[in-house]
């Protein structure tokens, strides 16, 4: 009965950092058993050690032997260029950047893969009438860019005298080398020079010329597309390395969502970003830079879901505090705490799961039941110390999120954490069980735990659910919307849970429960490698993850350090071919 | 592509890249004549098809018309009573059983729109065929200048579970054709440029600076592509034939005429807000729609005013989504507030089929020339019934189907409604759909 138990559960959860370490132990039949291990319920202590040592590539030239490796990890191999679309704020951000206003129009982006629109960006296709949007907003932009007498001059570099006026060629040469971030090639040049005088000489304007070579521009997949397709790497000629220029555009969109800047270039143009320490250099000075901090926010944001926040239906009868306002001030506490740890404070990014620091404004200390804050917009305060609430799992918008519309869910939650938090992967529910729990009927005096009894007592559901529903048990004292709550109905609530073999009694405990979790602190170093990199990782980048891992920790386990070193990393700058 | 000689001037004015134009364009066998009745080219107006999709489905009690039969045999039910001015267009077929298992809504929901069980996806499920309007807009693929419209009266801002709860229509699995939630953005595709008049030669001129666009990020596309793995060529391939979609347009002639709704569409509002009232945007989206239809700009389209992952409506009152509602107590026994919505819904679908009653074209009007399926994912939205399957055929396919009447199957597969719709339009298909609900015959009853 366990064992049959166990197998079942397997099925439910399964964690990647557990088959980095069967699979380092050459175990032939490894998925079986990670998968029992990851499932038991107990994962074993020395679980911890696996996926936080090892060292960088075993190749030669970087990376070297770090002695902090394990061994057994199999050897590094670079991740499959892939052509990777421009995503909506990356878009936007490039626009403003390229010509010094913001695109008209809105845009679509390929949906999201694994969290992040930057792996769906990579990875999928663009929805069907994308490419309309992205016409519209070209023309448009365009337009509104030319039809301003001053801003054109300025953005031309010149008065044209006619459409083969000298000068347009050096326009095109300069700013077709800004938005295809690297030179065009003579043949492109030729392309729209020909545009321009075909529809100059058709208006009798070279300013029309220039407007449509502009909304050429803006539509060309050379723009709307990252092409980063590498070159052989000098040093080792099985794989691939991203060229100097390709690293210019990997480094600016990853840490600042946008188009190179002038010094990228620059230093793309001497051949510089080939090198290791040049792109260390360069990723630390685009992380001081203020745009860092709401490209990097933005990790969060997706991570969290936030930008759903506002389609989550509530109850308005059950849950008259939730609003439109209430989701804006949940978002800016998100934004503002998220900042505040990994920028100004440069604290342990782990403080992520127990911090109390955090900004309230009116709406949000009202459902947090704390003073008012004096004046308008948000606070920074510290959370009390004896309090449930702390870190992510106290976020209103993270709680109101994964609940339902009239209750919390502590099945959501539950599923939630796995997923987010230590990054494993929760199976859906048998096509064949019916998910519904009926409704307590009004005068039935039960908690919502008392509720999922079913999920914890029938056998279909209880391999499952035993591995969810116990941790979001602990949230247990914030209702739907993230209110806090020491009762349900007329009934004591009861918090208690455990993770994985660390029993909590509260979201207090769970939190530190959480930051202790080897689990939870590899979980962060991958997705932020995904966020970073524009993929998720496979087995084979193991020693590469170790290596940023162990970076980490020497660098205090800062965020800055922790994507420092992953743009220096092996992972960050070779490839291999596309399939 | 025809290039016949315009029978009178026809042009395309408005406002593209900056300058009014008026553009002169070669001819589609779609383009419209200029009464808007009948096709410039010659011939009747063709039969379009589609989909029109509501979630959480209805009350089997008060949905079932007493008495089956034709014309004055038989009449409407409670809940199908906003549908009086249209009874003599439509017919109503009960009687079917969803078969294929599966979770809840998602099993229902494929199996109406694809006549097969949905498959597993992302932590929920996808389609495994291909859904009845891509069907048929591959089918008719290159007639008119929009292969299909898929549009969304309502669309969940909330995603999971796979694709099947915000979307209706796929092309296969994990692939969908989201509806387009925005009028305006649907009127800007369709008419961009068609709305307000200057002179001729700005429009030439425009049309062939357009070209010159379309030809240089061609080529960048194709310098790229060569340099590309099998995998992101397909992925870069996508946008090509989008690309190639909007080259197709700029050459396709518009539906023009001197007089009626498609000289001068009019443009409707925006709405933005996260959760407006349904009622006015799909109304909006309806009169978009329609304009769409009667100037042949596409033949087949998918509709959905909601999905299971249904909104509030406002208009009644309710203060929790209508799928949330089923599952409760309803307002009571009978659960009247769910009658209430079904009531609703079934008077927005009313507003589109009366809309199109007076459209006229030869020999009749636009409704007398659509095939368009009316379904939902169960029966009973609380018990998620799969028996009593809720299904509206509407419209005369061009005298190709029979109306004004009540068809009633013993625990009959849906899928034969489907292939016998899809017959009537002029596919001779032997089959539809896959497994249990598979299709290899047809329902006479609904045949002329």
């Amino acid at each position: 009965m366990h064992l049959a138990e166990e197998v079942l559960a397997s099925l439910c959860v399964r964690s990647r950092r557990a088959a980095s370490r069967l699979i380092a132990g050459r175990a032939l039949f490894a998925t079986l058993t990670l998968t029992l291990a990851a499932c038991s319920g107990s994962a074993s202590p020395d679980d911890g050690e696996a996926g936080g040592s090892g060292g960088d590539s075993n190749h030669g030239g970087s990376g070297g032997n770090d002695p902090m490796v394990d061994p057994d990890l199999p050897p590094f191999k670079a991740a499959p260029i892939s052509l990777r679309a421009l995503t909506r704020i990356e878009y936007r951000n490039s626009v403003r950047d390229l010509l010094g206003i913001s695109p008209s129009g809105d845009v679509d982006e390929v949906p999201s893969q694994a969290g992040f629109s930057v792996v769906g960006a990579a990875n999928g296709t663009l929805s069907a009438g994308a490419v309309d949007k992205f016409q519209n907003a070209a023309y448009s932009t365009a337009e509104a860019l030319f039809k301003d007498t001053t801003l054109r001059r300025a953005f031309v570099g010149c008065e044209p005298a006619s459409a083969t006026d000298p000068c347009i060629e050096a326009f095109v040469r300069r700013f077709g080398g800004r938005a295809f971030r690297r030179p065009l090639t003579d043949d492109e040049v030729k392309k729209y020079l020909a545009l321009v005088a075909a529809v100059g000489a058709d208006f009798s304007s070279p300013w029309m010329g220039l407007q449509f070579a502009l909304a050429a521009f803006l539509q060309s997949p050379a723009f709307l597309y990252r092409v980063e397709l590498g070159e052989p790497d000098p040093a080792d000629s099985s794989r691939l390395r991203y060229t100097s220029y390709e690293m210019a555009s990997r480094l600016s969109y990853s840490l600042w969502a946008t188009t190179p800047d002038a010094e990228l270039l620059a230093a793309a143009e001497k051949g510089e970003l080939v090198k290791s320490s040049n792109v260390q250099a360069q990723a630390k000075r685009l992380l001081a830079d203020a745009k860092a901090r709401d490209a990097l926010a933005r990790v969060f944001f997706e991570l969290y879901k936030l930008e759903e926040l506002e389609g989550v239906p509530k109850d308005a009868a059950s849950y008259p505090l939730f609003s439109p306002a209430l989701v804006a001030s949940m978002k800016g506490e998100v934004e503002r705490t998220v900042q505040d740890l990994i920028f100004e404070r440069e604290g342990d990014l782990r403080d992520l799961f127990d911090n109390r620091t955090t900004f309230v404004d009116a709406n949000l200390a009202k459902l947090y039941g704390l003073p008012a804050p004096s004046g308008q917009g948000f606070t920074k305060i510290t959370l009390p110390d004896d309090g449930a609430r702390a870190g992510i799992l106290g976020f209103g918008a993270w709680l109101a999120h994964r609940a339902k519309e009239t209750r919390s869910s502590p099945t959501l939650r539950g599923k939630y954490i796995r997923e987010e938090i230590l990054c494993q992967h929760v199976a859906s529910a048998p096509a064949d069980v019916d998910t519904n729990i009926p409704e307590p009927a009004a005068n039935q005096n039960i908690t919502t735990r008392q509720r999922l009894t079913d999920h914890l007592v029938k056998p279909q559901c209880r391999s499952c659910h035993l591995q969810i529903d116990p941790l979001g048990f602990g949230l247990e004292n914030f209702d739907g919307i993230g209110v806090y709550r020491e009762t349900e109905r007329t009934l004591t609530i009861d918090a208690s849970g455990e993770l994985d073999g660390v029993a909590f009694k509260n979201a207090r405990e769970l939190a530190s429960a959480i930051k202790q979790s080897p689990d939870a602190e590899s979980c962060l170093v991958r997705q932020l490698y995904r966020f970073t990199t524009s993929h998720v990782e496979s087995d084979d980048e193991a020693r590469v993850i170790a290596s940023v891992t162990e970076k980490w920790k020497t660098g205090d386990h800062r965020f800055t350090a922790l994507v420092t070193a992953i743009a220096a990393s092996d992972g960050f700058r070779f490839a291999s071919a596309n399939p | 592509m025809k290039t016949t000689s315009l029978p009178r001037r026809t042009v395309l004015r408005g406002m593209v890249g900056g300058v009014s134009t008026a553009v002169a364009l070669p001819l589609l066998d779609a383009m419209v004549n200029t009464n808007g009745t009948a096709l410039a080219a010659g011939g009747p107006m063709p039969v379009r098809f589609g989909v029109w999709w509501w979630g959480s489905g209805m009350l089997p009690s008060r949905w079932i018309p007493k008495a089956t039969g034709q014309g004055s045999q038989w009449a409407l039910s409670d809940q199908l009573m906003p549908l009086a001015k249209v009874k003599d267009k439509i017919s109503v077929v009960t009687g079917m059983f969803s078969s294929p298992d599966g979770t809840v809504h998602h099993a229902g929901q494929q199996a109406m729109l694809t006549g097969a069980g949905p498959m597993g996806y992302q932590s929920g499920t996808t389609a495994a065929l291909p859904s009845i309007d891509v069907v048929v807009k591959k089918a008719w693929a290159g007639k008119a200048a929009f292969d299909a419209l898929h549009l969304a009266a309502h669309r969940s801002p909330f995603g999971g579970e796979g694709t099947t709860p915000r979307d209706i229509s796929h092309n296969g699995p994990g692939s969908v054709n989201p509806g387009e939630t925005s009028p305006m953005i649907v009127f800007d595709k369709l008419f961009k440029g068609r709305t307000s008049t200057t002179s001729p030669a700005d429009g030439d001129r425009l049309a062939r600076a357009q070209q010159g666009v379309l030809d240089v990020i061609n080529a960048d596309a194709k310098t790229l592509r060569n340099r590309l793995g099998a995998r992101d060529r397909a992925r870069l391939d996508q946008h090509l034939s989008e690309i190639g979609e909007i080259e197709k347009r700029l050459k396709a002639a518009p539906a023009m005429g001197s007089s009626g709704m498609c000289a001068t569409p009019t443009r409707p509002t925006d709405v933005k807000s996260v959760n407006p009232e349904l009622r006015l945007r799909n109304r909006l989206m309806t009169d978009v729609f329609t304009l769409a239809l009667a100037c042949d700009l596409t033949r087949a389209f998918s509709y959905q005013l909601f999905t299971w992952y249904a909104p509030i409506f406002k208009e009644l009152g309710h203060t929790e989504d209508f799928h949330i509602m089923t599952h409760g107590d309803g307002g009571g026994a009978g659960q009247p507030r769910i009658h209430e919505g079904v009531v609703f819904v079934m008077q927005e679908l009313a507003y589109m089929l009366e809309k199109w009653k007076g459209v006229n074209e030869a020999g009749g009007t636009l409704l007398d020339n659509v095939a368009m399926l009316c379904m939902s994912e169960v029966s009973e939205g609380r018990s998620h019934s799969r028996e009593e399957m809720p299904i509206i055929v509407a419209g005369g396919a061009g005298g190709k189907l029979k109306t004004d009447q009540h068809i009633r199957g013993n625990r009959g597969n849906p899928s034969t409604v489907h292939l016998s719709v899809l017959n009537a339009i002029g596919l001779p298909m032997k089959q539809f759909g896959q497994g249990s609900s598979m299709a290899t015959s047809t329902i006479g009853a609904l045949l002329a």
